[in-house]
């Protein structure tokens, strides 16, 4: 039992003192957070307008009042309510849209992988023909043609983005089955299927950890620009990339409007990236450099 | 009777290899690599068999193809007098319990995310040796036992453990199934010469109490003098001299072999070292030379070697040599 | 000729991990004198990678040379700048590695890399520079060097790549080649070729060489004298056949006999008990203790086991002297 809790062990104190780690995950756990508990910690309805409050600035501004810490939109919207509220939105799609991107993805870069040739030929084919297209322009196709609501949304990022799975993972895929131990596998008579799952599979998970919180990042950027041309959720619920669109005709005399959503997307994205970075560094590298000595 | 356990019959391994650039397969020049190329060996039970050779020679590639790792191109593959050449998926899995790999690299051989115990029990929970939780465990800690290993490293990681170790741990795997065949390839290649001794060590004590046969793969003369009965040494794909061990190497008829031996620096420094220095490098195996394909680098050609190829020969009891100059013809026939 | 080439004096070199310091080199002294061909032999992890990149100052990231001089004619490269290293570098004293296909530039045709060096050091022109070029090539039993000194180094086979290697490391007529398992890589009749050519160069043009290797036998028939290093420190040092008829220190021996050797059967395979592990955080004491089979008992407390002149010019590092 040594072997195994010591493994965790070092493991754990490994991702603790990450920098990146450590600074990506608080940015998730916020996310998290505040997508689950934004109705019963926002302080307004998002949606609720007050037509007397309208464009009121920060609480530590002139005019500001402490009922809006963040101030007012527009249309007399509680900016930070939305800003929690769109949090939801950009879990919504972060979450749904990296899981089943990588649920194409994987599977077809695992088989691209393993079995080379021809079906490798075919599926690569085929994703570089899905790439060609300029992946921006691909969603809001996808948009016109499926049409709004946060599930198309989903849907547009799932389509564009599960061909960076399948690429990446095909690579390391083709290190990994290029190893001895793939072979004995096969000495064994283990079928192909038992092999993909049990033997490559779970040497591409680090890599996976890390392509997800990358995807996450990105489906978040997707979205607000989707949004900001108007092509995602409807006007009914809240979303940073919204609220960056309305916020931009106010920009010179309600600037928070559109800087604090622009804010949460920055601070997200950079969070995720990070964690990322931080999870690549503690995963795999470091092993190897003892093992050299 | 014979007892051979295995024998090969003209077996062939051949790859198509791309040449230039191929960007839709198109307009590239396709040679032909004849990694293993006619080859007539046999194994007898109980015996380990030595295969040496220089890097591209095919010795890897002859044994992979041997145990069906690779799939021959022609020529056939008989295992206790059953052709197996041709065996379908399901007559293979039986098969595979007789006959076993381990592989060079102790680090590419064992899947880091599984502990020892995962590894290990996997062949015996494939083919259904074992039925319970504790009867596993048993049979592990006893293989475990047998390769000089604790119970205490079931549940640690590869990286744990050191390369000659985890050559140990690759023998506990292929000795599970209980074979009676065992490829051995260049098994001790990438280890300390001090690891090298324990590691063969343990593979005699094995082959002897649970009467294995051995291919042992090696560059290695010096290994493969301590641990054969009898060698073959390979040369771009086919074997040019297979003897009992000990006839080899007091007396080797075939010029590569002589200038193998020669060419490796003894570790003493009153025995002088005059290599039999070949002239120019080893040919591509994608482009061999005509007729003999040792005749532009042998030290003893003479002029039929560039016109004729020549096949094994059995010259005496058990030595077997491809060389004209034990054909009969020698340099003063014309 | 009292004063060796290269003199390297209880050179240090550490690695600080989050596991502990990594003494890679603890206390290494040893002297190549001009013309003369030394060993230094061990096993994977003994260090004896590290001392050739210290010279050089070359030390991979995470590690530092903890203390120690190395003298070459006299200076000190230690505490030379980074300009005058690396001048040093390549025209005074060269490196040939083991793998020749990551030593050579696989984007750089081999002409290009041989004039680069011989333009920098010695400052012919491009004209020059590639006559010379080609008759070393020549010399290094290259066929056809005007053809092949156009090729990419991955044109090239293993044993002519380091043939270029080779070519290079001479080519500014150095004082000094560190050779790291130049021979490794290669088949053995190819290293038989490489051998006699580096000997043959290495009398020609008067170079000291420093041969690391774990090959016993290589050693052997190649070196004037050789040292035996053992988890970051030299266990013994003599004269090549001295030490093979009178190996002295127990891990000497101990690899002496696990030796296969082809031109004889042996009756049973001696091996070393245990593994050699990484020196991370050891005692000070003698690092072979945990495996030596004559040990002492002194050996488990003595801290510090200094070197004993076993006989002249033969020099042991163990207790039992």
């Amino acid at each position: 039992m040594a072997g195994r809790k010591k493994e965790r062990f070092v493991q754990i104190k490994r991702f603790l003192t990450n920098g990146k780690v450590l600074f990506g995950s608080i940015v998730l756990l916020l996310l998290v957070f505040t997508s689950i508990t934004a109705p019963f910690i926002a302080p307004h309805d998002p949606n609720e307008q007050d037509i007397t409050a309208t464009k009121r600035p920060p609480f530590w501004m002139g005019g500001g009042d402490s009922n809006h810490i963040l101030g007012t939109d527009s249309l007399g919207r509680d900016v930070f309510s939305r800003l929690l509220y769109g949090s939801r939105v950009a879990m919504f799609v972060a979450v749904v849209g990296t899981f089943f991107a990588g649920l194409i993805g994987v599977p077809l870069a695992l088989l691209a992988g393993f079995y080379r040739g021809a079906v490798d030929n075919l599926i690569s084919r085929f994703v570089d023909i899905w790439i060609s297209f300029p992946p921006i322009l691909l969603s809001i196709v996808l948009m016109a043609v499926l049409g709004t609501g946060l599930t198309k949304v989903a849907l547009a990022i799932i389509l564009v983005d599960w061909t960076r799975f399948c690429r990446v993972i095909r690579g390391e895929v083709f290190n990994i089955t290029e190893k001895d131990f793939i072979l004995a596998a096969k000495a064994i008579a283990l079928s192909n299927l038992r092999i993909i799952v049990k033997e490559v599979f779970p040497n591409i998970v680090p890599l996976l950890i890390v392509l997800v919180t990358l995807e996450m990042g990105i489906a978040i950027i997707v979205e607000a620009i989707l949004s900001f041309v108007g092509l995602s959720v409807e006007a009914s619920i809240p979303a940073w990339g919204q609220m960056i669109a309305l916020g931009r005709l106010y920009i010179h005399q309600a600037w928070w409007i559109m800087v604090f959503p622009m804010m949460c997307i920055i601070i997200s994205v950079f969070g995720l990236n990070l964690l990322g970075d931080g999870l690549r560094e503690v995963l795999d590298p470091r092993l190897k450099v003892i093992e050299m000595k | 009777m014979n007892n051979y356990l295995v024998k090969t019959s003209n077996l062939k391994k051949y790859y198509s290899e791309e040449g230039g650039i191929s960007f839709f397969s198109l307009g590239s020049r396709k040679s032909l690599v004849r990694a293993v190329d006619n080859i007539n060996l046999f194994v007898h039970r109980n015996e380990v068999l030595g295969l040496v050779g220089e890097s591209g020679c095919g010795k890897s590639t002859l044994g992979k193809t041997i145990i069906r790792l690779e799939e021959p191109t022609s020529g056939k593959i008989f295992f206790e007098d059953q052709d197996i050449t041709n065996l379908s998926q399901e007559g293979l899995k039986s098969l595979r319990k007789k006959m076993q790999i381990i592989f060079q690299d102790p680090y590419s051989s064992l899947n880091p995310r599984k502990t020892v115990f995962e590894t290990i029990s996997q062949p015996l929970k494939v083919h259904g040796m074992v039925f319970n939780k504790s009867e596993t465990s048993d049979r592990v800690a006893d293989l475990l036992q047998k390769v000089g290993l604790e119970k205490s490293h079931m549940e640690r990681y590869p990286h744990q453990f050191s390369g000659g170790q985890r050559q140990r741990i690759c023998i506990a795997r292929a000795i599970a199934l209980d074979p009676i065949f065992l490829v051995a390839d260049e098994v001790v290649s990438a280890l300390d010469v001090s690891i090298q001794a324990q590691i063969l060590n343990l593979l005699v004590i094995l082959k002897n109490d649970l009467n294995l046969s051995i291919l042992f793969i090696s560059h290695d003369l010096s290994v493969v003098r301590q641990i054969s009965d009898r060698v073959a040494v390979m040369y771009l794909g086919k074997i040019m001299e297979m003897a009992p061990s000990e006839n080899l190497f007091s007396s080797p008829l075939h010029p590569y072999t002589q200038a193998l031996m020669s060419a490796i620096p003894v570790p003493d420094a009153e025995i002088g070292w005059h290599p039999i220095i070949l002239q120019g490098e080893t040919p591509s195996p994608s482009q061999r030379p005509k007729g003999c394909f040792f005749h532009p680098r042998c030290h003893k050609v003479f002029d039929i070697c560039d016109k004729e190829d020549i096949s094994l020969n059995e010259i005496s009891q058990g030595h077997f040599v491809a060389c004209h100059l034990y054909n009969g013809r020698s340099p003063l026939q014309k | 000729m009292n004063d060796p080439l290269l003199s390297i004096k209880n050179l240090k070199v550490f690695f600080h991990l989050d596991i502990g310091i990594l003494k890679a080199v603890n206390g290494v002294s040893l002297d190549v004198q001009k013309g003369q061909i030394v060993g230094l032999v061990g096993e994977s992890g003994g260090g004896k990678s590290m001392i050739g990149l210290s010279i050089l100052r070359l030390v991979p990231e995470g590690g530092k040379i903890a203390s120690g001089k190395i003298l070459f004619e006299g200076k000190n490269l230690l505490n030379l700048s980074e300009d005058e290293i690396r001048i040093i570098r390549g025209s005074y004293i060269s490196m040939i590695l083991q793998d020749p296909l990551t030593s050579l530039n696989p984007a750089f045709r081999i002409r290009s890399q041989i004039i680069d060096v011989l333009r920098l050091h010695k400052g012919y022109d491009k004209k020059e520079s590639e006559l010379i070029a080609i008759e070393m090539l020549h010399n290094v039993g290259i066929p056809d060097p005007e053809k092949n000194i156009r090729k990419f180094p991955h044109q090239l086979s293993g044993g002519m790549r380091q043939r270029v290697v080779i070519v290079i490391a001479f080519s500014c007529n150095p004082k000094l080649i560190i050779a790291d398992e130049p021979t490794t890589a290669l088949d053995v009749t190819i290293q038989a070729q490489i051998l006699r050519l580096l000997k043959n160069l290495s009398i020609e043009y008067q170079t000291s060489v420093l041969f690391i290797t774990h090959d016993l036998g290589v050693v052997a028939n190649l070196c004037d004298r050789v040292a035996v290093i053992y988890a970051g420190e030299i266990v013994e040092i003599a004269q090549t056949r001295e030490l093979f008829m009178n190996p002295r220190h127990p891990y000497t021996k101990a690899l002496f006999q696990s030796i296969p050797r082809h031109d004889m059967k042996q009756e049973q395979f001696y091996s070393i008990e245990g593994i050699t592990g990484t020196p991370i955080d050891w005692p000070e004491r003698c690092k072979f203790y945990p495996r030596c089979s004559e040990k002492l008992e002194t050996c488990k407390h003595t801290n510090f086991v200094d070197f004993v002149t076993y006989s002249p010019d033969h020099l042991v590092r163990c207790l039992k002297y």
